[in-house]
């Protein structure tokens, strides 16, 4: 097995306070990697450490099949978190800039610039200074520098934030096209529903320390089911109200628990002679799990 | 981080053409050559127009001796004192009775050789007495009785020969107008070029650096070129943008300075020795690097454009010392002042260009200056680098001396 990313035992203080706490996950080639977390557990100071920008106090980084990040930099594409670009100077430049140092040529950075303006619609502003861009714009223009020199690895920190959900759907299409391409996605976010659509692969982050990693079917598999999906033409009365929500088109969800298992539900319908349309068990979704093991982590803190 | 030369030749490349391509750098390179021009042609101009060809010349205490006689028919003028001899006149500058001696040789007519005898220090282009002095010759051709070839000479600018005499009347050669002007010119004019290229070129240098720190644009250079890497590209390529400035404004004033000599008694023939032009070149390169790499470390320990600015400002006090006393180290260029301000790193090349504009005797230690001050140069670029490198790793953290040594020690 090769491995985009091996993240072992990483530690990083700030100062007293530890902000990655003995962190290890790794990231297989040519897999999209979710790495979710709350706002501040750790998510970008682990990313700015896995490449090289902030030095570890304990652990091991391994980039692109055992490559230090100095090594594997010219093969990686990145979008900080932290936007900003040259106000002054015009995107195309920009793009030719950030393309050359990433080892093209002149023309071949400026040409990969504009073809990639093309693709995410900015081509008409590629003589505008950043400047006269809007945030979203600007986003695109630093998405885009992060793939111009065709990545072996794209770390995306917060990569949908602050953008319409367009643009989301066409970075999510340009990603998903890199993917095709062989490269390998990592990106942090705390949006479980890009997670869902987009991974196999997730890790979960929440003050300094990984709560989980792995597949993320898996992850849910292993949960076991949370809820039971009941479509009938009316619902009857004995189960408890409180784990009791109701849905579209005459559905309702129950919560399942140690007092409220699901054949309990059945026997209730049974009992009061309705007849189901549906009886469906349901896999907890990862933002219930992410809620589920954050809280956990918070409550026992 | 990856040390790449390719990376530091493509910053050097953007640095070079970004700054080119702003509106200030423009302004300031075309305005000043305009500024030279308007200074060359309009303002004689302006001076012919207002000034009174027929008033008489203020003469402030001026003493002279004429053995060749073409003052003779002259009478007595206030301010102007006709002398016996030069000791009396020697005596009389050293009583400070009079501002400049002149003594018009026997030969005059045929030489245009006249003596300067000046107290102090300064340059005899920038004192008024000889101007005024050759007025005086002028007046005796216009009182007449004069042959042809005594107003032909007069009407031909004097060729002064310099002495500086000592509180005791010690009368002391100094060469001519010329000798003290070829040696003190160029000097000056590099220390003036360097203080602007300080100013301009590492002013950028500044705001490009907290200008990527402050718009995060920092963090995608970091991961695609090396600390050393940014630093040299950026000192060099916005160095380059400053003596293409400065080479602009030179080819202007090698066409304007001509010009304006021409008003000056016969300065138009000004000659530069080579060799202290190389030293001058390399002096001006070794100061701006100096101050360059100050500047980016500057830059890139500041969290903002404002902050770094203000410090800045301290660092840049240094260079304009020298300048500033330049009255003390020109007259005394192998002074202990003169001589301290020669090896440090700041004052160094605006000191040593001061000495030599002064005349040094003492060359080795110019030399030694220069080696100081690249040394020094090439040691804070090193450094720049570092905490260039330590202020990203200093993210999110308060400063403290540990946190800082631990950032530098780390940044590779």
């Amino acid at each position: 097995m090769t491995y985009a990313l091996e993240i072992d035992g990483l530690t990083k203080r700030f100062g007293d306070k530890t902000v990655v706490d003995d962190v290890s996950f790794s990231v297989q080639n040519g897999e999209v990697f979710g790495f979710l977390g709350p706002n501040g557990s750790g998510k970008t100071t682990t990313i700015r450490t896995a490449l090289g920008i902030l030095h570890q106090d304990a652990g091991e980084i391994r980039l692109l099949d055992g490559l230090t990040a100095s090594q594997a930099m010219p093969r990686v594409g990145y979008l900080p978190e932290e936007r900003g670009l040259l106000r002054k100077e015009k995107v195309s430049n920009i793009l030719r800039y950030l393309g050359r140092l990433r080892g093209l040529e002149k023309a071949e950075a400026y040409d990969r610039g504009l073809e990639l303006l093309h693709r995410v619609g900015l081509y008409e502003h590629r003589d505008k200074k950043v400047e006269g861009l809007s945030r979203g714009m600007t986003q695109l223009v630093q998405f885009v520098a992060s793939l111009i020199h065709h990545p072996e690895l794209i770390i995306l920190d917060e990569p949908f934030s602050g953008l319409d959900p367009l643009n989301v759907q066409l970075m999510k299409e340009m990603l998903a096209a890199e993917q095709k391409r062989g490269a390998t996605i990592i990106f942090s976010t705390h949006v479980m529903s890009d997670v869902e659509e987009m991974c196999e692969q997730v890790a979960l982050i929440a003050d300094s320390r990984l709560l989980l990693f792995g597949e993320l079917a898996e992850i849910r598999r292993s949960r076991g089911a949370n809820a039971v999906v009941v479509e009938a033409p009316e619902h009857p009365n004995t189960l408890p109200a409180a784990q009791k929500h109701a849905g579209k088109g005459g559905q309702v969800e129950y919560r399942l628990s140690d007092e409220l298992k699901p054949e309990m539900i059945l026997d209730a319908y049974s009992s009061a002679g309705i007849v189901l349309t549906r009886f469906e068990q349901v896999m907890p979704s990862l933002n219930d799990i992410f809620i589920e093991e954050v809280s956990n982590v918070r409550q026992n803190r | 981080m990856f040390g790449k030369t390719d990376d530091a030749r493509i910053i050097f490349e953007e640095e070079f053409s970004r700054q080119l391509r702003r509106t200030s750098w423009r302004v300031f390179t075309f305005g000043v050559p305009i500024i030279m021009l308007l200074v060359t042609y309009v303002l004689p101009l302006v001076i012919d127009n207002f000034s009174d060809d027929e008033s008489t010349p203020k003469i402030e205490s001026i003493g002279y001796v004429d053995h060749s006689g073409v003052t003779d028919s002259l009478a007595e003028i206030p301010g102007l004192l006709r002398m016996s001899g030069l000791d009396i006149g020697t005596q009389a500058l050293a009583d400070d009775e009079i501002k400049a001696f002149f003594v018009i040789p026997e030969d005059y007519v045929a030489t245009g050789n006249v003596d300067w005898y000046r107290r102090g220090s300064g340059l005899a282009a920038e004192d008024s007495s000889g101007d005024a002095f050759f007025n005086v010759l002028r007046m005796a051709v216009a009182d007449g009785g004069l042959s042809e070839t005594e107003v032909a000479r007069i009407l031909q600018p004097a060729t002064y020969s310099l002495f500086k005499v000592d509180e005791l009347g010690r009368p002391d050669s100094s060469g001519s107008v010329k000798d003290e002007i070829a040696q003190a010119a160029p000097a000056f004019v590099f220390a003036l070029l360097l203080l602007f290229s300080i100013f301009v070129g590492s002013g950028s240098l500044l705001q490009s650096v907290t200008e990527e720190k402050e718009n995060r644009m920092i963090e995608m250079l970091v991961t695609s070129a090396s600390s050393m890497s940014i630093m040299l590209g950026k000192i060099l390529g916005l160095g380059a943008a400053g003596l293409l400035q400065i080479a602009i404004w030179l080819s202007v004033a090698a066409f304007a300075i001509p010009q304006i000599s021409q008003q000056f008694n016969g300065l138009a023939s000004l000659t530069l020795d080579p060799l202290l032009m190389v030293l001058l070149v390399a002096y001006y390169f070794a100061g701006y690097f100096v101050f360059a790499a100050f500047m980016a470390s500057i830059g890139a320990a500041s969290t903002s454009v404002r902050e770094a600015s203000q410090i800045s400002a301290i660092v840049m006090i240094p260079g304009v010392v020298p300048i500033y006393l330049s009255a003390v180290i020109i007259p005394s260029p192998d002074g202990g002042l003169a001589r301290a301000l020669t090896f440090f790193p700041l004052t160094s090349s605006t000191a040593s260009m001061m000495r030599i504009a002064g005349g040094t005797e003492m060359t080795y230690e110019i030399f030694l200056g220069l080696a100081t001050t690249a040394l020094a140069g090439v040691g804070l670029l090193w450094l720049s680098a570092r905490v260039f490198r330590a202020g990203l790793l200093l993210y999110g953290q308060r400063m403290g001396i540990r946190t800082v040594w631990q950032a530098l020690r780390y940044a590779d």
